[in-house]
């Protein structure tokens, strides 16, 4: 496998499969089985991974993972079916039972929206399933006794 | 309280979308929003959450709950740490009390406290409250009580009093606030208006002041004011004066209870009661038993507790009210009895128990017979068992020394003893029975036959001046025997746990009087001959709803019962009740009274009673009451007919902040 | 015919069972002397039945407790509405507790009344209501006793 450019957007992205297919006419490069993609601190497992690349310059345009897929970055972790990591907004849209986790709080919905720099996830629900959270108030205010 | 819920437990959020910036602790959601945690429940349209300060910002529709209580509004701002928040529009309801709160404005101050901003308060249910008040701002304190300044009490929509500053408690045990009017007439005293105000000064202090207007009598103002100290130490005061217009002078009475327990073994005692004048209660009391007391009694008391002896003195005032007399005058007080009671204490190893009353008595009266008496009485009780039979025979000495002036009989020093002496056999046998019954699987009968011998010396008394019957104490000569008997069952609940109840008591007893006189002081009717009447004394509780009473006296000389008495009791769990007395004694007394509450017909409930004198052959009192209890307020007509006079009263009693307080309207 | 003398119960106090001791009632009645009438009467019951058990003190088990009310109420009234009877009561709380390790063996609120007649002379009908007191207190003595020995 070989390092993509895009400048994360600029970082390179490393993908690790077990097979490649590549198709240049529609300028998409398939990987399957386990496959990872990392791109500094955001990794993205997933079954399968399609890249897709713009026309001139060969930029990652975006990139589609499907079945089993699990983002990491820092203590931030979200699940799902399927996942579009859209390079230029910098954020990934994951769909089919989206959960996203972060340390104890924990979040889903049917559609989460993950913006890889902010720190930031956007849920909406639908008419079968509702967006839930789960905060776990921060630690710091507890233990002080500040509390009544 | 707020943090009831866990401490420190997860706070759930779900809504149609979400926002969650874990770096900013932000958590913006919004479309049905329901957030939960810490005991709380809040929906709203739109809800910011900080999980970082923990505080939620909630608009359109906000509904929150928590523990049954309710509040609705358009914007809410809440810290769930330190359980502070502001509503706009808000409408609280408070479960226990069913207190509605609506203010334009609404502060969460702490756990427990809220400001209220042109707030409305009832505890009405539904859109137009039957009743209200209306405030500029309120400070309610849950669980203690609300201040309203400016305040305006609507009927419906009608504002119908206004209160520069008001009281009213919320969530409390003690019921408190505003007690509420009453009108009536009646023939003593025209047209009858009452307004109680109940003041929760503190915890442990409170007042009701009442109004009461009488158009044929005049302008009266009562006070009942209750206080508590430490130790268990408490007291009340109770005041009533009402300028008589047809006397042209102030009549009224005061009552004043204290106890203070110095310490486990001392403690004082006062239970003051005096009237301005002698036909007070009959012209303004009410209640039977007030109007038609005829006498009034005063003490102070002073109690000291030891291992085995205890020493009080008492300073007891008497005023005897009856009508066919002029004054107190003749009236003959007790100022003090001074009391040294000795418990029965084993003497050694001995079976030997020895007792002792000793009373020293300042008989004081502005005319008639005055003086001191010192009376000292020891008793040895020796007891025996042999198997079954259960012995005990006593002997004592009775000596009483006077000193007497003012009268005709018995003045200067006298004195005079007496011995007295006696013997019991009894048994105590108990059988129990397997019922069969699953509620109640065992019953137990306890028989107890028991013959008394008693004996009192005969010993001439007339020198002794005569203050009360211990200074003509009768020779007896006299052997009672009876038969007691007991029947308790025991009860296991569903629950398996198991109970022991009383279900009857029943003691027959006769006496037979070998020489001598004889002075039964528990009796209207006692022919003395030899054989003492049949006396029955039987109480049973065959029901926890139902309680009778028998006692009777046949006298078998005559074949006739001498006096009887019969009672019963019974209320069942929703608000009927059923009460009946009869009491005859033969050429004295012969009463019947009875009570009944029928709540059959919710919401009304009406209550009848009666007291029949089969002497007058008419009724010497009856009442009607009827009671209409709506959701959050209730009117009770009532109509009583006295021999001498007839009453008519309309009662309001808003539910919840004000219900019936005990204000003694004359 | 399967009628025994009655066996105390509770605690086993009584007849070679452990020493009882009856320390003074309180008395939370405006009342004074009650406490005293209704522990001697105690008293009197437990020792005609168990005789060398009942101690002054030190007993392994107490039975204490408390006056807790008195009152006198009218019950009957003649033609011309005066009162002719009064009927006075008396409710107390008693506990029994083994003193070794503190158990409260029973604990109960027992209540009892008795008539009186009203007096013209009120020093003469106190002389009825003190009979009535020692009357009562004899009936809740006898109670009492009676809880004591409840174990069936």
């Amino acid at each position: 496998a070989q390092p993509l450019s895009g400048d994360r957007g600029g970082q390179p992205i490393t993908i690790k499969s077990n097979e490649l297919a590549t198709d240049s006419k529609s300028r998409t490069a398939t990987f399957s089985g386990n496959v990872t993609a990392r791109q500094g601190d955001l990794t993205i497992y997933a079954d399968r991974l399609t890249v897709y690349y713009l026309a001139k310059g060969g930029e990652v345009e975006k990139v589609e993972a499907s079945g089993n897929v699990r983002v990491v970055q820092g203590d931030r972790l979200a699940t799902a079916r399927e996942g579009v990591y859209l390079n230029k907004e910098q954020k990934i849209v994951l769909t089919g039972e989206p959960k996203v986790f972060q340390g104890e709080n924990a979040v889903s919905g049917k559609v989460i929206t993950y913006y890889v720099n902010e720190q930031k996830s956007v849920v909406t629900g639908g008419a079968d399933a509702r967006v839930e959270a789960v905060i776990h108030p921060k630690e710091k205010g507890k233990d002080d006794g500040k509390k009544r | 309280a707020f943090g009831q819920g866990d401490e420190t437990g997860p706070i759930r959020i779900e809504a149609d979308t979400l926002t969650h910036e874990a770096a900013r602790d932000l958590v913006e959601a919004s479309g049905n929003v329901r957030i939960n945690g810490r005991g709380i429940t809040l929906l709203s349209d739109q809800a910011r959450l900080n999980t970082g300060s923990e505080e939620a910002e909630a608009s359109g529709n906000v509904i929150l709950m928590r523990d049954g209580d309710l509040l609705r509004a358009q914007r809410l701002k809440l810290n769930y740490q330190d359980e502070t928040g502001e509503v706009d529009s808000g409408d609280a309801f408070i479960r226990k009390g069913n207190f509605h709160l609506r203010a334009a404005r609404m502060i969460k101050a702490g756990p427990e406290s809220y400001h209220v901003e042109h707030g409305s308060f009832t505890t009405c249910d539904g859109d137009t409250p039957s009743w209200k008040f209306s405030a500029s701002d309120v400070d309610v304190t849950l669980g203690d009580y609300a201040t309203g300044r400016n305040a305006l009490f609507y009927l419906a929509d009608v504002p119908v009093f206004y209160f520069p500053y008001l009281v009213f408690p919320v969530k409390r045990e003690r019921q408190s606030g505003f007690l509420t009017p009453r009108g009536g007439n009646s023939s003593k005293k025209g047209f009858t208006f009452n307004l109680g105000y109940y003041w929760a000064i503190s915890p442990s202090q409170d007042a009701t002041i009442t109004l009461d207007i009488q158009t044929k009598r005049g302008e009266g103002l009562g006070l009942d004011y209750r206080y508590l100290l430490t130790r268990g130490s408490e007291g009340s005061f109770r005041g009533y004066v009402i300028y008589d217009t047809t006397q042209q002078r102030f009549r009224g009475e005061v009552s004043q209870k204290h106890v203070q327990n110095f310490s486990d073994t001392l403690d004082l005692k006062s239970d003051i009661n005096l009237v301005s004048d002698r036909n007070f209660y009959r012209d303004f009391a009410e209640q039977t038993g007030v109007y038609n007391q005829n006498s009034l009694e005063s003490t102070l008391s002073l109690t000291k507790r030891f291992h085995r002896q205890v020493l009080s003195g008492e300073f007891r005032y008497m005023e005897d009210l009856r009508d066919n007399i002029a004054d107190n005058s003749k009236t003959l007080q007790k100022l003090p009895t001074i009391t040294l009671t000795g418990i029965r204490q084993q003497l050694g190893s001995l079976p030997l128990f020895l007792s002792y009353d000793s009373s020293f008595t300042n008989f004081y009266r502005e005319d008639g017979i005055r003086g001191e008496r010192l009376a000292l009485q020891p008793t040895l009780t020796a007891y025996g068992k042999v198997d079954a039979l259960e012995l005990s025979a006593w002997a004592g000495y009775q000596e009483r020394l006077y000193n007497a002036y003012g009268g005709d009989i018995g003045k200067g020093y006298h004195g005079v003893g007496l011995f007295t002496a006696g013997g019991t056999v009894s048994s105590t046998l108990a059988r129990v029975y397997e019922t069969g019954n699953a509620a109640m699987p065992r019953l137990r009968h306890v028989l107890i036959p028991e013959i008394r011998y008693n004996f009192v010396q005969d010993k001439n008394q007339e020198t002794v001046p005569f203050f009360d019957y211990y200074d003509r104490v009768v020779h007896e000569n006299r052997i009672v025997y009876s038969l007691t008997n007991y029947l308790t069952g025991k009860f296991v609940g569903s629950d398996g746990s198991s109970e022991y109840r009383d279900l009857l008591y029943l003691r027959l007893s006769q006496g037979y009087e070998f020489s001598g006189t004889r002075r039964d002081l528990l009796t209207l009717v006692d022919d003395r001959h030899p054989f003492t009447d049949v006396m029955l004394d039987a109480a049973a509780q065959p029901l926890k709803q139902l309680s009778l009473g028998l006692d009777a006296r046949y006298n078998p000389y005559q074949s006739h019962f001498s006096t009887a008495g019969v009672s019963a009791d019974f209320h069942d769990d929703d608000g009927n009740a059923l009460g009946f007395g009869y009491r005859f004694a033969r050429g004295e007394v012969n009463y019947l009274e009875g009570k009944a509450v029928v709540a059959l017909v919710k919401p009304f409930t009406f209550t009848y009673t009666g007291r029949y004198s089969a002497d007058l052959g008419d009724f010497l009192e009856s009442s009607y009451a009827l009671e209409y209890r709506h959701q959050c307020w209730s009117v009770t007509f009532s109509y009583r007919d006295r021999l001498d006079n007839r009453e008519f009263f309309v009662n309001f009693a808003l539910a919840g902040i004000g219900s019936l307080g005990s204000i003694r309207a004359f | 015919c399967g009628y025994h003398t009655m066996m105390p119960a509770r605690g086993e106090f009584g007849r070679g069972g452990k020493t009882i001791e009856v320390s003074i009632f309180a008395n939370r009645t405006y009342r004074p002397n009650i406490e005293a009438v209704i522990t001697d009467s105690i008293i009197d019951e437990l020792v005609r039945r168990e005789g060398a058990q009942v101690v002054n003190s030190g007993g392994e088990i107490v039975l204490s407790g408390t006056v807790l009310s008195y009152g006198t109420a009218a019950v009957s009234y003649t033609a011309t509405d005066t009162v002719k009877e009064y009927r006075a009561t008396i409710t107390t709380e008693a506990t029994l507790r083994r003193v070794g390790d503190g158990k409260v063996l029973w604990k109960g609120i027992v209540s009892a009344n008795t008539v009186f007649p009203a007096n013209d002379d009120l020093v003469l009908q106190q002389n009825s209501e003190d009979d009535a007191i020692r009357a009562i207190c004899r009936k809740l003595a006898q109670q009492i006793y009676l809880h004591t020995t409840e174990d069936f």
